[in-house]
């Protein structure tokens, strides 16, 4: 059907009309891009097999903590007395198993100059057998490093063994200084190790310690774990609902068994969950990439609709020719033949650049996304991607010929060289046209509906104030090896043992206080907003006598200097002295949202919050502003209170520098050797980094909308202009005739617009419909939709611009010439 | 004084692209007064029908002067000769080009509705009415033109240039697209126009269509030609000197 002259002909064609073929070439290769980047990242995510055999059989097991009333309170939460005892003694079902946890407190290398901060995961052998963790030297932990051995051991990551270690592969038999221990190196992991982010996609673990080491690996009974995960193999996939059934009565009744002599656990249960392991990494993900798959292939179908408009205006311009071929004889399939050969060009010329726009995509999506969602890592050429690229270009190269064939009539092209080019010549339908403007508009409206709606509320959440001032303000977590108080030892030697760590830190504060470079500096165990977005947290009831009405807060365990220094507004009351914070009085500051809980009125200066067990008693003596910055864990402001009570192990340093001036670690670890050699300053996370990570997502948002807007906008833009530009070029012959018999250019523009608006009015009705039946949808599901006004009168207001402009646009060249030039067709 | 209904002097028009010049017309001289009726012949390239787009300010002039009924209009902009095409001239195409999308009444109307100054839709109606009486073509007025034989259509472009009631009439091969009967009905009717009154320049290749006019312009490499071959402005005083008042 094609010959290779058609093809040289076409190409021929083509670098004649270079603006034509770079407007769909840039068109096509800009949405296909987008569309195949997203279509990549649903499968990798949601379809691509994990890179673990046997994946189906592999599950994570924890806990979802519910309260009194039934209510969740922690969806994964691990009792970790009663797995460690499970862990003795596996379930029927699995064929391996391990414990998993985290480290959630600054550790550093010690035994390098400069400490670097580690992230580690405290795990067992199954976990590497299940995961295939391949061994670049060494070995893995073995059956003598398993629950209970303390075997002192680690295996690093290769990344972690090139930076710091300098890829010795000596390494291996020595020992390495983690915190206020020394490991022995057994392994280092290759670098192809795809290591599971069982703890969410931003973080990955750069030390494997046995879980003996973890933090809570000795928790007693009742106490539940935020940190660890009990991770499993079952023998076959299908066995996962038994596994969860026989594990679940199991856990809940142990459970309430631990909690018997804890009040205030009283009526809490745990209900034992086993997720598919693909869940878990996927975490809810899900929703975010069907969206921008929508998205991206509604910015197809729009661009689909121009390329349309676009070839059709292009088969008008070439309607003489045509015609003469015609004339000579050529059939419908010799015309569609040229059309097939300059339709392949701008095909595959738009493929290449959809591979290469893809892979600018997933560059982008690894450098500023690879905290949100899942196996960016692993995004790059794969078989089903290619296999999907190349079936939806076929698609589209044939739909876009079969299209063109059914419009172009072939009887009125014979035709035309009969009336010597007097006649209006070839035509296609003006319902056609009428239906692609339509359709045209319809698909950008919506587009621009809702990437502005979501725009303006990612703008809106970006433009407030979060409530406290995070700029020169630094989070400094200590690596602190001060020998954690034993559990057997009486509580008030526990509570000095903790208020001594506490008053030392003091001193490091004063002592860096006097740093010139230094504005302030205040001991906490949080900031406002952490680098790992972990927060302490306490409870309270309002009275002794109603134990069961507990008040959640995000707890600060601080100084008189941290409100000041966050320029966290007080809305009544006072700051902490320096006599309360030194006699750790029994005072609270708390926040409106807790304030009124506590009370309607939030007027709660004097009142007293007890703890759960009504033993202590806090007397409120300020209200602080409300923070404006929801995270991951609450999408709306919690209480919060501030105390002047022990640390724990959370300590970190909170550091206002001078404006300009800059302090580095090894400042802060002088200030702490003057004091004590059990502190290390396990990094500097600057906290206007802290908040930037917690409004990614709006960032992110943002960003993706509004490039949609402007992508949307732009192709809407070629669309409407592209099919009216055809349309008149259609009308030309017309035109003249009108403006032959008197018509001036302005009422000609002015009838253009007539009836260039109703296809566009028509466009925009239906795209309200799709958008009403749409946002009805929504709400039959979870989602919040907020609808801005501005949200839908600035995309309107574009398309009715855009309608204008291109109205003009595409007359242009023919109402400013003389008469003649239209009706001679020129 | 009674101003001539079209006079042209020293009128060219001059093609130009990047590596050439046409001299479409060399310097015409044209009078056409109240009530003539002018035919302009010549073989195909001699400028026809660029005089005629120049006298339907269609086209500009490259040079010379150009009046209607006493109005220099040879440098109008785009919109002030569109208002002179509308009220002062009419349209007779060879290939009709008639709207396909209107009425037969719609699209004698069109003039009309481009007025400057907006008519009443009794007026507008009362003369599209009366100018398909002419062409006797009332029965037809809610009809499409593709729903019209060749002929039929031609009387509805005839009506069309009626209804604004020009001071000149522009005709353009008007038997073109016809067959004899027809043609010979069309220029029927232009000449009972004539003889009614109205001024008509028609350009035609048939000579003896040609012989119907009154005055007999023949045109050969863009200049008007005498019967024996000579320039028609070197023999024309009397016409300098009109144009020279």
């Amino acid at each position: 059907m094609i010959s290779r002259k058609d093809f040289s002909t076409a190409l021929y064609a083509l670098s004649k009309a270079k603006g034509y073929a770079l407007t769909v070439i840039l068109t096509l290769g800009l949405t296909l891009g987008s569309l195949i980047a997203m279509f990549n990242l649903n499968y990798q995510i949601l379809q691509a097999p994990l890179p673990y055999a046997d994946e189906e059989q592999l599950v994570v097991g924890s806990t979802a903590w519910l309260d009194k009333d039934g209510a969740m309170m922690y969806q994964r939460m691990l009792p970790v007395s009663i797995f460690r005892q499970l862990y003795q003694k596996p379930a029927e079902q699995l064929s391996d198993q391990a414990l998993f946890s985290f480290s959630y407190i600054g550790m550093t290398l010690r035994d390098l100059p400069h400490s670097p901060q580690v992230q580690i995961a405290y795990t067992t052998p199954g976990y590497m057998r299940m995961y295939q963790m391949p061994i670049l030297h060494g070995r893995a932990f073995s059956a003598e490093e398993d629950v209970g051995s303390q075997q002192a051991v680690v295996v690093l990551s290769e990344k972690l063994w090139r930076e710091h270690y300098n890829a010795d592969p000596a390494l291996v038999g020595r020992s390495v200084h983690i915190g206020n221990q020394q490991f022995k190196v057994v392994g280092i992991a290759a670098a192809d190790f795809i290591e599971p982010r069982l703890t969410g996609p931003g973080r990955s673990n750069d030390i494997w310690l046995p879980w003996d080491f973890s933090i809570g690996s000795n928790f007693g009974a009742g106490d539940v774990s935020g940190a660890h995960l009990y991770l499993a193999k079952l023998k076959d996939a299908s066995q996962r609902q038994a596994f969860e059934q026989q594990l679940r009565p199991q856990v809940a009744s142990q459970y309430q068994d631990d909690i018997t002599a804890l009040p205030s656990q009283a009526g809490r249960s745990l209900v034992f969950n086993a997720e598919p392991l693909r869940l878990v990494l996927e975490g809810d993900s899900r929703s975010r990439t069907l969206w921008m798959l929508a998205g991206s292939l509604l910015l197809l179908l729009i661009a689909a609709a121009n390329i349309t408009n676009l070839l059709l205006s292009r088969a008008a311009r070439q309607q003489r020719n045509m015609s003469i071929q015609a004339a000579l004889g050529a059939q419908r399939h010799h015309l569609l033949g040229q059309v097939l050969a300059e339709l392949s060009w701008l095909m595959s010329s738009a493929l290449l650049l959809a591979f290469i726009v893809a892979e600018g995509a997933y560059h982008l999506l690894q450098l500023y996304a690879g905290a949100m969602l899942p196996r960016l890592a692993e995004l790059g050429f794969d078989w089903p991607v290619l296999a999907f690229a190349l079936a939806v270009s076929l698609l589209l190269a044939l739909g876009f010929p079969a299209l063109i064939s059914r419009q172009i009539n072939y009887r009125a092209l014979q035709q035309n060289l009969q009336s010597s080019g007097k006649g209006s010549g070839v035509q296609i339908s003006s319902r056609t046209r009428q239906v692609l403007i339509a359709a045209q508009v319809m698909l950008a409206a919506m587009l621009l509906i809702c990437s502005a709606q979501v725009l303006l509320q990612s703008l809106q959440q970006l433009r407030q104030q979060v409530g406290f001032a995070s700029a020169d303000r630094y989070q400094i977590p200590i690596d602190n090896i001060t020998a954690t108080p034993d559990d057997s030892l009486p509580s008030e030697q526990r509570r000095a043992l903790y208020r001594q760590q506490k008053d030392e830190l003091m001193q490091v504060r004063d002592i860096l206080q006097q740093h010139p470079a230094v504005q302030a500096v205040s001991v906490s165990n949080y900031p406002p907003i952490s680098f790992d977005g972990y927060y302490g947290s306490a409870s309270f009831i309002p009275s002794p006598d109603s134990p069961n009405q507990q008040l959640f807060s995000r707890a600060v365990f601080t100084d008189q200097f941290y409100l000041p220094l966050f320029d966290i507004k007080l809305v009544q009351g006072r700051n902490f002295t320096a006599q309360e914070v030194s006699s750790q009085a029994p005072v609270v500051i708390i926040n409106q949202v807790l304030a009124q809980q506590l009370k309607p009125d939030g007027n709660v200066l004097g009142e007293r919050l007890y703890s759960t067990n009504g033993s202590l008693a806090f007397e409120i003596i300020g209200v602080s502003a409300n923070h404006q910055l929801p995270d991951v864990w609450s999408a709306e402001e919690t209480g919060r209170s501030y105390l002047t009570r022990n640390i724990g192990t959370t300590a970190s340093l909170q550091l206002q520098l001078k404006p300009g001036m800059q302090l580095d670690k090894t400042a802060i670890n002088q200030a702490m050797a003057q004091v004590s050699p059990h502190y290390r300053a396990a990094n500097m996370h600057s906290i206007a980094d802290n908040v930037t990570r917690v409004l990614l997502g709006n960032y992110l948002a943002a960003a993706v909308t509004t490039s949609l807007v402007v992508l949307s906008f732009l192709l809407a833009a070629i669309g409407i202009y592209g099919v009216l530009s055809y349309s008149v070029q259609l009308r030309r012959f017309e035109l003249g005739v009108r403006m032959a018999i008197g018509a001036r250019p302005a009422t000609i523009l002015r009838q253009l617009l007539g009836e260039n608006l109703k296809p566009v009015c028509a466009g925009l009705a239906l795209a309200g419909l799709l958008l009403a039946a749409l946002w009805f949808g929504l709400q039959q599901t979870s989602f919040i939709v907020e609808l801005s006004a501005g949200g839908f009168a600035l995309p309107l207001l574009l398309i009715v611009l855009l309608t204008t402009l291109t109205s003009l646009l595409s007359v242009w060249g023919i109402i400013r010439k003389p008469a003649i030039y239209a009706l001679q067709g020129q | 004084m009674q101003h001539p209904t079209i006079l042209m002097q020293g009128i060219t028009k001059i093609f130009a692209t990047d590596e050439m010049e046409t001299h479409a017309l060399r310097g015409i001289d044209l009078q056409i007064s109240s009530g003539d009726f002018v035919s302009i012949c010549g073989p195909s390239g001699c400028g026809k029908s660029t005089l005629l787009s120049l006298l339907g300010l269609l086209d500009m002039p490259s040079g010379g002067s150009y009046q209607i009924e006493g109005k220099e209009v040879s440098g109008l902009s785009l919109s002030e000769a569109a208002f002179i095409r509308n009220e002062k001239i009419g349209f007779i195409f060879q290939s009709f080009n008639l709207i396909d999308e209107l009425t037969v009444f719609d699209n004698i109307a069109l003039p009309l509705r481009y007025r400057r100054q907006s008519l009443a839709k009794s007026e507008i109606e009362d003369r599209v009415m009366a100018c398909l009486k002419t062409v006797d073509m009332t029965h037809r007025a809610g009809h499409r033109p593709n729903q019209l034989s060749g002929g039929q259509q031609q009387r509805i472009a005839i009506a069309r240039a009626l209804v604004g009631n020009p001071a000149l009439l522009l005709v353009d091969e008007p038997t073109g697209n016809l067959d004899s009967r027809n043609g010979d009905a069309v220029m029927d009717m232009l000449c009972e126009l004539n003889n009614k009154g109205t001024t008509l320049c028609m350009v035609t290749h048939d000579p003896r269509y040609a012989d119907m006019a009154s005055r007999k312009l023949h045109l050969l490499d863009g200049r008007i030609l005498d019967s024996d071959g000579t320039p028609i402005q070197q023999q024309t005083p009397a016409l300098r000197q009109v144009a020279a008042q």
